[in-house]
């Protein structure tokens, strides 16, 4: 076996009452692949972070090449080598790209405090080239990049100091086919330079594929560790939740089922420079979904449709009464849903309570007069937080005490309660865990037994198959594809068509 | 436990104030005459309060406050004269133009409310000053209505009609999710411009209804008439611990409590013989103190 590049051993982390950590031990091995799974809130992040030097553990020791290890902070854990990527954004805007990738790297390269732009610049431009961003101005201010460039951009210069440690912390969730395939190839290059990597992440097929051991960790205590032919999907799924998977995941059927009724027509569709001339019927008790790269116009399709963005051509009418859905507040008014796919920047009010952000969408529905009783509110934040399942004190804990599963509950039972008819979803399980997955496919299949219909958007090909009726594929801003529901459909069918 | 200390402290700041003056000032404090003097001097800031929270629920600011007011006061004076029945109505809806006015420029035209509610500020108090330069705006039958009965039913009405619009109906509960997301809020399916521009016309009502209880007060028109309300307003709603930031935080009891502590404050002060000049000092040093105690600091944190 390989030579232990880092030992963290008997590791504890509390956040107030709760134990984030409790009692894990780790070894990391140099050109050794670790996967870190389990349900969100099992720990794995805070554990990484730990090791990142984001966090100093409660208790636990470290030991890092045969020393023992103790960052104060991130930039501590960079100089030692140990490199962190997280899901989220880890740039400044309003810097440039060359300024980003040398943050808190400037005494190195400064003369008397003077740090050179130019000196700056030029190494920049050495890592992006090496990286294979040679398209990427290290003098443009960063914002002016995609959400993915910028994590390639990080990632470059997480790599131009060869690290010892790599830790990529759901990273890839966020990214498109494209963007995953390259961390893919980074993977497999530091692999073979003896690079010791952590892989968090929600996409078990993407574990299996990468990793040489699998970690599993349930509510912050160690649960088991997987190597070679015993890390798969089932099994790590079963150990994640902790009881036997009954039943399928996805739905049940494989049969393209849905009433003939055309409920929502959208014609024509553009919104200048993002995607043009989008037609397509929804039909009542139908899943559609709708596919392709993230940067291929999908996520802004929905939007369009919602009302949300104006579009610069075409319509999107409920055939039923005939109403054109030109804002947010007659799509609601005409029961229609939108789940967004920022969950904490679009669809919750943080700082407030599950039953405010249940009740925002259906005062209408449950004012008597002009007065809203706090009784009503109280009743209908009830039902559907029992509805949902959601795991809460009571329906007054704050919503961002939760984790991402039951935030994105709270997100549907806000639906539910204005008695909603049309769904229209983007992304609707990013970065939820697998426990909270399952319900909300079965509430997705259940909604469509009730006569709803859904418009889903999904990175997920395999979410795209397992519940979809039809698939319409993306790409570059048109309608590329459309495939209906079979057991024989395959995600190298439909990546085909959206790249 | 933090919280809970937060949020009591203005409520526990008014309490021990009021004790402090009813026993330091040898019974001066607790006189009906004083009293009454507190009431009436804190209505006009108070019913303003309570149309500004509605704005502050939604994350804005209203500085348009005074010179909003002396606009209102000059309007409907060149316009009813001496008919008071009209002189009122004609002040609550200039005040309602005027919360309009912010709320176009801050919508259509996208600038900061505050520094629409600024330019107001400057206008209205510019007209206000040049008109009374040349008029004399005696209104010396509103002083009839100069009295605690009516000054006290004005504020109560004011206060339990905002207190329910902001607590019990859409209109409050939408400024307060505004404030809290805007983004989510649009795409909650609720009319975002709609509602703000809702809660500075409630401003603005407010705004002309202190316009008319400033007229019954002093029974003329001048060109400092309003003078600092804004000011006022805003600190007094401050020193009641409301979130400067707006959203769910957001309570109307602020207005009331702060109302109350900024005016028994500035009165238990001249009541020990204080000079004027130091009053504002002490209040100065009061302020910071509150505010730093309860105010709301969510948004100054780095990692949630």
């Amino acid at each position: 076996m390989e030579e232990i590049i880092l030992k963290a051993e008997n590791m504890f982390k509390d956040f107030g009452a709760t134990k984030a950590v409790n009692d894990v031990t780790l070894e990391l091995r140099e050109g050794c692949v670790l996967g870190l799974v389990g349900e969100n809130g099992s720990g794995k992040s805070t554990l990484s972070s730990m090791i990142a030097g984001v966090y100093p553990p409660t208790k636990g020791v470290m030991t890092y090449k045969g020393q023992e290890y103790k960052p104060k902070t991130v930039l501590d854990a960079r100089k030692e080598g140990i490199q962190y990527l997280t899901q989220e954004q880890g740039t400044i805007d309003g810097m440039t790209v060359a300024e980003n990738m040398f943050l808190g790297e400037e005494d190195q390269m400064s003369k008397m405090g003077n740090v050179s732009i130019r000196k700056l610049n030029m190494l920049a431009r050495e890592i992006l080239d090496q990286n294979g961003l040679d398209y990427v101005d290290p003098k443009a201010l960063i914002e002016s990049y995609s959400f993915e460039d910028r994590k390639m951009i990080e990632t470059a210069r997480a790599l131009s100091h060869q690290p010892s440690i790599l830790i990529i912390d759901e990273t890839t969730t966020a990214l498109s086919q494209k963007g995953r395939e390259r961390i893919y190839e980074i993977i497999f290059e530091q692999k073979k330079l003896g690079t010791a990597i952590v892989i968090i992440s929600h996409d078990l097929d993407e574990v299996q594929k990468l990793c040489d051991e699998v970690l599993i960790m349930r509510d912050g205590i160690y649960i088991d560790t997987l190597r070679g032919e015993e890390i798969n999907a089932h099994n790590m799924r079963e150990k994640m939740i902790g009881r036997k998977i009954e039943g399928s995941y996805y739905r049940g059927d494989f049969e393209c089922t849905y009433e003939d009724q055309v409920v929502l027509s959208v014609k024509d569709l553009s919104v200048a420079g993002v995607f043009e001339d989008v037609s397509f019927d929804l039909h009542k008790g139908e899943i559609l979904g709708i596919g392709g790269l993230s940067e291929c116009g999908m996520h802004e399709l929905l939007k369009t449709v919602f009302g949300a963005v104006k579009p610069t051509a075409g319509s999107v009418v409920l055939t039923e009464n005939n109403v054109n859905l030109k804002n947010t507040t007659i799509s609601v008014k005409n029961k229609v849903a939108y789940i967004p796919k920022d969950r904490d920047k679009e669809s919750l009010f943080q700082p407030t309570s599950i039953k405010d952000n249940i009740v925002a969408s259906c005062y209408d529905k449950i004012k008597k007069g002009i007065f809203i009783r706090p009784s009503d509110e109280k009743k209908i934040a009830d039902e559907q937080a029992k509805k949902m399942e959601v795991k809460m004190q009571n329906i007054e804990q704050l919503i961002r005490d939760l984790s991402g599963g039951n935030k994105q509950k709270v997100v549907i039972a806000k639906w539910l309660a204005n008695d909603s008819k049309i769904f229209i979803m983007d992304c609707p399980t990013r970065g939820i865990d697998i426990g909270v997955k399952a319900k909300i496919y079965k509430l997705m299949d259940g909604l469509k037994h009730e006569g709803i219909s859904i418009l889903m958007v999904s990175e997920e090909m395999t979410e795209l198959i397992g519940m979809a009726d039809r698939i319409i594929t993306m790409k570059d801003g048109h309608l590329s594809k459309e495939f209906t529901r079979s057991k024989d459909l395959s995600e190298s069918s439909i990546i085909s068509a959206i790249v | 436990m933090r919280e809970q200390i937060k949020k009591m402290v203005p409520i526990a700041g008014l309490v021990s104030m009021f004790l402090l003056f009813a026993f330091t000032t040898d019974g001066k404090f607790l006189t009906r005459v004083n009293l009454q003097n507190l009431i009436i001097q804190s209505a006009i800031t108070m019913v303003a309060a309570v149309g500004t929270a509605f704005v502050m629920a939604h994350n804005n600011l209203d500085f348009s406050l005074g010179g909003a007011c002396a606009l209102s006061c000059v309007l409907s004076y060149l316009i009813a004269g001496q008919n008071l029945p009209l002189f009122f109505i004609l002040c609550i809806v200039f005040g309602v133009v005027c919360g309009l006015f912010s709320a176009l420029l801050h919508i259509k035209g996208q600038i900061p409310a505050f520094m629409a509610g600024m330019c107001l500020m400057f206008a209205g108090r510019g007209v206000a000053q040049s008109v009374a330069a040349n008029t004399n705006m005696l209104m010396v039958a509103a002083a009839s209505l100069n009295n605690i009965w009516f000054f006290l039913i004005v504020l109560v009405v004011v206060v339990v009609l905002g207190f329910v619009i902001f607590n019990y109906t859409k209109i409050g509960k939408y400024q307060k999710l505004i404030g809290t997301n805007p983004k989510a809020t649009e795409l909650s399916g609720i009319n975002v411009n709609a509602y703000k521009t809702i809660a500075f016309a409630i401003s603005g009502a407010t705004i002309g209804i202190a316009a008319c209880l400033t007229v019954i007060r002093s029974a003329s028109i001048i060109g400092n008439t309003g003078l600092n309300l804004e000011t006022n307003v805003l600190l007094a709603l401050s020193l009641g611990g409301i979130s400067i930031t707006g959203g769910s935080a957001t309570k109307m009891r602020s207005a009331i409590i702060g109302t109350l502590i900024f005016f028994i404050l500035n009165n238990g002060l001249t009541l020990w013989g204080l000079n004027p000049d130091y009053v504002d000092i002490v209040k100065a040093a009061f302020f910071l103190l509150t505010v730093t105690i309860s105010i709301d600091r969510t948004q100054y944190d780095m990692i949630a």
